[in-house]
C-alpha cells in the first residue's frame, strides 16, 4: 500500500505564466510517454515479474512516477496561474481551457486523453524489461524536446532533473534485464518464459 | 489454519492502520472535532509501536526502513504472492 508525503521530490516554483509551453509539458502528465503512463506501465508488470529484486526496483521506480507526475501537474499548474482571456488566448490555451478551464487533466501535447494503450504488462520479463528501458528513453527524448522550446530558467530546472531520472531509470532497468538474463539459459533467453511456463 | 505469529502482526499492523486511516478520512472533513483529534493520536501512536514492532521482527515495510548491512528490501514475498506457490525465475 502507498502513503502520501506532502512535498515534491524536487522544488518546482515558476514565476511567470506561460500558457504555451504548459500546453507542451502537459504531455508528460498524460501524453504517450508521460509520468502516468510509466508508473502504471511499471506497477502492472510487478506482479507477475519472476524475481523479488526487480520487483523491488519496479515498486520503486513506478513510486517515483507518482512523484514526477505531481511534479508535472505543478509545473502545469504555476504555469496557468492568473492568466486573463486575452493571454489563453494568446498562448493557444483556449482549446484546452473550454473544457478543462485550467484544471490539470490527463491530454497529450496535441490534446488526445491519457489511454492504458500508451502501456504493455506483457507477462514476460524480457519483453517488459525492454519495453520499460524504451520507455524511459521515449521520455527522456520528450524533455529534450520540451527544453528546445523552454527559455525559463524556473522550468528549465525541473525538467532537466526529470530528464535525469529517465537516464538513471533506463540504467537500472538495464541492470534488471542483465539481473534476469543472469538466470536463463545463456544459450536461448527465450526457450520458456519465466512469467509463466514452469521447468 | 493457525496463524503464524509474522501473519498475527500483520494482520495487527494492518487493523492498526486502517482504523488511524478512517480518522484521517473523518478528521479531513471535521477539522475541529476534539474527540476524533484524540481518537486520531491514540490510534497514531498505537499504529507507530506496532509498525516499528512488525519492522524490528520482520524485515522493512518501505523500502527506508532497511537496517543491517544487507539490502533486504527484495528479500521476502511481495504482498501479492500469497501462498507457497510462488516461485522465482
Amino acid at each position: 500500500m502507498w502513503t502520501y508525503e506532502k512535498k515534491l521530490q524536487y522544488p518546482v516554483n515558476i514565476k511567470n505564466p506561460n500558457p504555451a509551453l504548459a500546453k507542451l509539458i502537459i504531455t508528460q502528465f498524460g501524453g504517450p510517454d508521460g509520468e502516468l503512463g510509466a508508473s502504471l506501465r511499471y506497477l502492472s508488470q510487478r506482479y507477475t515479474m519472476p524475481d523479488k529484486n526487480i520487483i523491488g526496483a519496479l515498486t520503486d521506480i513506478g513510486t517515483e512516477e507518482l512523484a514526477h507526475l505531481e511534479m508535472i501537474g505543478a509545473i502545469v499548474y504555476q504555469l496557468t496561474r492568473n492568466l486573463t482571456p486575452e493571454q489563453i488566448k494568446e498562448g493557444g490555451f483556449d482549446a484546452y481551457f473550454v473544457d478543462h478551464t485550467t484544471g490539470i487533466y490527463p491530454v497529450s501535447a496535441a490534446g488526445v486523453p491519457f489511454t492504458a494503450s500508451y502501456l504493455q504488462s506483457k507477462g514476460d520479463a524480457i519483453t517488459d524489461l525492454s519495453e520499460d528501458m524504451g520507455a524511459e528513453q521515449k521520455a527522456r527524448t520528450t524533455y529534450d524536446n520540451i527544453l528546445r522550446f523552454c527559455d525559463d530558467a524556473d522550468v528549465r530546472d525541473p525538467i532537466r532533473f526529470l530528464r535525469q531520472r529517465e537516464i538513471v531509470h533506463f540504467q537500472r532497468f538495464g541492470e534488471c534485464m542483465r539481473i534476469l538474463q543472469d538466470q536463463l539459459d545463456y544459450k536461448n533467453f527465450y526457450a520458456y518464459n519465466p512469467e509463466f511456463d514452469r521447468r | 489454519m493457525n496463524k503464524t505469529n509474522e501473519q498475527h502482526a500483520k494482520h495487527e499492523l494492518q487493523a492498526a492502520c486502517f482504523a488511524l486511516h478512517e480518522l484521517v478520512l473523518y478528521l479531513d472533513t471535521h477539522p475541529d472535532c476534539r474527540k476524533a483529534m484524540q481518537m486520531y493520536h491514540t490510534a497514531k501512536k498505537r499504529y507507530k509501536d506496532l509498525y516499528a514492532q512488525y519492522e524490528a521482527n520482520y524485515g522493512p515495510l518501505t523500502s527506508n526502513g532497511v537496517t543491517g548491512e544487507h539490502w533486504t528490501w527484495g528479500a521476502k514475498a511481495w504482498p501479492w504472492q500469497g501462498g507457497n506457490d510462488h516461485v522465482d525465475v
